[in-house]
């Protein structure tokens, strides 16, 4: 069992006993190892069934809008921290809600990059390896084999916004952030249309997983919902894919914490997360903007400054170059 | 190439740019009849998915415009939207969507002459990109194959 499993629930007990709050929001065995459920957990008892969700990438915070008038706390590693930040500019949820418990991220593991996934039997965290029993064998791995595509461009991995927090180690920020972002830069333009088309809207089928999975795609309606007018056809048209998946990511300029949940719910497992992180890029580059690292900053499209890069905007001052 | 002649879609301001655009009717500027004018309250009222769309159904181009930055109506609308713009640019960009096909510009409402100027230029470079093919909505039968390599 893993060690950051026995820390969460003696904490949860911890806390549903002194009264901090009344009830968390954790993930819980699931069906298959890969697939923990998310839970509220409202007595020191039940707390017994809180694990470290090794395997599962969503973001816990998108059940929020469902929890109405319960102190509830929440295991916080650095993206679900940056996501409540977020929310709390949006006014979506207030601070004093929410009992906020750090926990110094290791990293979350892709089911997608274990070979023989249907054998395994049981899995084992301990440390930096990675046990998995089939019927015959245990097979090792090490995490940092494992690791989900967005946890190895983490930046943050250590929560931001917390009450208080968990002992342990956490994973090294990433020095190489945006490398799937700058490998595309390279290509050429027809290039990188060849790989959008071929990597996302000709196989996405619009199942909108990614959508639904996003803590911060919130919106009572969303875009793809209207049907006056009508954004987005209602057949698998490439067009209509790729209208999707652009004003999707745009949604998430400035906002995008890079918790990789769209990435992890994606049943055909697309690269959904390098639009957010092409945004991300380019937000920190020509804004130095961060999204959800503290609560004063205004968010990146709330505000503006005057010497915004315009290069780009035609005007007849620049065209007379006077 | 002759004979493709480029359909703009235009989303002006009503504070600048369709004044501009009015006094180059006045003042009786020819410029080619490629634009569908759409007027928005502001610039900062076009969204990506009303460029996108646009596009989507058949414009080969989309102007968007509005009051120069320190003119605007609401005071702060155009600076928040050139932000935006900014992003979206570079979006356009980096997924090799021809981002020249969507042009933005500061137009003031004297600034008539300027707005031809604008709409012929940009009509030229549609002319020379050719008609927008990979956005346009067309029905098509599965599977999808890429037509642009």
């Amino acid at each position: 069992m893993n060690s950051l499993t026995f820390k969460l629930r003696e904490k949860a007990r911890q806390i549903l006993k002194e009264g901090q709050a009344e009830a968390i929001l954790a993930f819980t065995e699931g069906p298959t190892p890969f697939k923990p459920r998310l839970a509220l957990i409202k007595s020191p008892e039940e707390a017994e069934r809180i694990v470290w969700p090794g395997f599962s990438g969503l973001n816990p915070l998108t059940l929020w809008p469902k929890i109405k008038d319960i102190k509830t706390a929440i295991f916080a590693t650095g993206c679900i921290s940056r996501t409540l930040a977020v929310l709390i500019k949006e006014k979506q949820l207030e601070r004093e809600e929410i009992y906020v418990v750090g926990v110094p991220c290791p990293g979350l593991l892709d089911p997608q990059k274990i070979p023989d996934k249907p054998e395994i039997k049981k899995i084992d965290e301990k440390e930096e390896k990675i046990f998995f029993e089939t019927q015959k064998e245990t097979k090792v791995f090490l995490r940092r084999e494992l690791l989900r595509e967005t946890c190895l461009s983490c930046r943050h991995p250590s929560p931001t916004l917390y009450d208080e927090i968990l002992e342990g180690e956490s994973l090294t920020p990433s020095k190489i952030p945006f490398s799937r972002v700058e490998e595309l830069e390279k290509l050429s333009s027809e290039e990188r249309a060849y790989w959008f088309f071929e990597k996302i809207v000709s196989p996405c089928i619009r199942c909108y997983a990614c959508r639904n999975a996003c803590p911060l795609c919130y919106c009572p309606q969303c875009f793809v919902d209207d049907s006056r007018p009508q954004w987005v056809g209602k057949t698998r048209d490439p067009i209509d894919n790729l209208l999707y998946h652009l004003v999707r990511a745009f949604h998430l300029a400035g906002r995008c914490v890079n918790c990789g949940s769209c990435e992890a719910a994606c049943p055909l497992g697309l690269p959904l997360q390098v639009l957010n992180q092409k945004l991300i890029k380019e937000a920190f580059e020509n804004f130095t903007y961060e999204a959800g690292l503290d609560l004063e900053s205004p968010l990146l499209f709330d505000t503006y400054d005057e010497k915004d890069p315009d290069d780009f905007i035609v005007t007849a001052k620049r065209k007379t170059g006077g | 190439m002759s004979t493709f002649e480029p359909k703009i879609v235009a989303f002006l301001c009503n504070w600048c740019s369709y004044a501009g655009a009015d006094l180059a009717g006045v003042s009786r500027r020819p410029y080619p009849p490629s634009l569908r004018i759409v007027r928005v309250p502001c610039s900062s009222r076009v969204t990506p998915a009303m460029i996108l769309s646009a596009l989507k159904a058949g414009a080969d181009g989309v102007l968007v415009s509005g009051c120069h930055p320190g003119d605007c109506h609401y005071l702060t609308g155009n600076l928040f939207a050139r932000r935006r713009f900014f992003m979206l640019r570079k979006l356009l960009e980096f997924v090799g969507l021809e981002p020249e096909r969507i042009a933005f510009a500061w137009i003031s409402a004297s600034e008539g002459d300027f707005f031809a100027e604008v709409v012929k230029e940009f009509t030229d470079k549609l002319r020379q990109i050719g008609p927008n093919l990979k956005f346009r909505k067309v029905l098509r039968r599965e599977p999808f194959e890429f037509p642009y390599l």
